[in-house]
């Protein structure tokens, strides 16, 4: 039987505080929004950064952190915390740039942020390899794999999300993990 | 940008996060009680009551839309639901109606159909529903602005489809046409206009 991803530190540190939260624990509450405020900038900065409109990251932030002050009722318990913040954050940014009136060519252009892994700085700038790498596999390949390596999802929960066999992601996995080994390998011989 | 986000936080941290407020889905099942509720009050209920067999099935097949258009509303008003395949659980309804439309078709010529069709009681089908349905969208839009729903414009179809099919149970109690053919126009179509009003008008107001 395939293993089931576990959920990253930061994730875990994540969920946790926003159960104390639950439970009426202030502390926790502002240790979740100092740990989120951040995330919330670097991601706004990505996703600004696209319209060069980076300079306003901290209002996207502020706007984040509202947000999750009024809307962190309807965070599912079952779910990651970073998913939902990730959709939050995304909403976020798009309003701002329909407020201030920047064209946005396509929803679908908004691609899925990931925080930075504090204990390995290395690590983001590997995650960001990754991410131009799995581009490169036919789709749902490359949104198979990112969901299960980077993402967390169990076999299961994929199965579920792309209607197919649990057998099926697995091949599929495999043998984009496959491709990606063999262009990686062409280009370290070029 | 005015405020230093620090201070900001600790401004948000001094109090507590916004509690959750009523479930779309409870709404939805208060929204069918009250038109149930009215109807009897008001119009009175089906002059053949108790219902017969037919009757039932229609209040079942209403009822079972109007459950699954509340269960997809609650769906839709977080920003991250759980990834669960609907597909199946949305298309049951309508197979079924379809089988049962298709038996009436067979079993029945269309003068026989016709006869199901009065048309003194087919706009005041259109009329109640219509109504039951527009106040209830403005009921569930106002609940709707508490969440999060991460596309607005499917929030708001939903919210004009859970709204009309609720109002539609709630007047199913009164009126006494069960056959299949009426109600895919009698019920369809305030149910259709329903969800178009919705989808050009609500988005505004549940964007967050």
């Amino acid at each position: 039987m395939a293993k089931t991803q576990t959920p990253s530190k930061l994730e875990l540190e994540l969920k946790e505080l926003v159960m104390q939260t639950r439970a009426g624990d202030k502390a926790a509450y502002a240790l979740l929004l100092k740990t989120v405020v951040p995330l919330a900038r670097r991601g706004a900065m990505t996703h600004l950064s696209r319209f060069n409109r980076a300079s306003y990251a901290e209002d996207v932030t502020q706007d984040v952190l509202l947000a999750i002050h009024l809307k962190m009722h309807t965070y599912d318990a079952s779910m990651p915390f970073l998913a939902w913040l990730n959709v939050v954050l995304k909403h976020k940014a798009i309003d701002f740039l329909r407020r201030n009136k920047v064209a946005l060519t396509s929803l679908d252009d908004f691609e899925f942020w990931e925080p930075a892994n504090e204990d390995n700085p290395e690590q983001t700038v590997i995650e960001r390899d990754v991410k131009s790498l799995l581009g490169r596999l036919k789709p749902p390949a490359g949104d198979i794999i990112r969901d299960m390596k980077i993402d967390g999802y169990s076999l299961k929960e994929l199965s579920t999300k792309y209607n197919m066999s649990e057998s099926n992601i697995k091949v599929i996995v495999h043998r984009g993990l496959q491709k990606l080994a063999d262009e990686m390998q062409k280009e370290t011989a070029a | 940008m005015t405020i230093n986000t620090n201070d900001l936080v600790n401004i948000i941290a001094a109090q507590e996060p916004a509690r959750r407020p009523m479930s779309l889905y409870i709404a939805a099942f208060g929204l069918a009680v009250l038109c149930a509720i009215l109807t009897i009050q008001i119009l009175g209920v089906r002059p053949d009551w108790p219902m017969p067999f037919s009757g039932l099935v229609k209040t079942l097949f209403l009822g079972a839309a109007a459950a699954i258009s509340g269960y997809m509303l609650h769906r839709q008003s977080k920003p991250l639901a759980p990834p669960i395949n609907v597909l199946p659980l949305l298309l049951s309804v309508p197979f079924l109606f379809m089988v049962y439309l298709g038996y009436e078709w067979m079993d029945f010529n269309q003068s026989q159909i016709a006869a199901q069709f009065p048309w003194a009681n087919f706009f005041s089908c259109v009329k109640h529903t219509f109504i039951y349905g527009a106040a209830g969208i403005v009921a569930l839009t106002f609940l709707m602005r508490q969440f999060a729903p991460a596309n607005a414009t499917a929030a708001a179809q939903w919210i004009g489809l859970c709204a009309a099919f609720t109002g539609g149970l709630g007047y199913s109690l009164h009126c006494p046409f069960d056959s299949p053919t009426f109600i895919v126009f009698a019920y369809g179509l305030p149910v259709l206009a329903l969800i178009l009003a919705a989808r050009f008008t609500v988005p505004y107001f549940i964007k967050w």
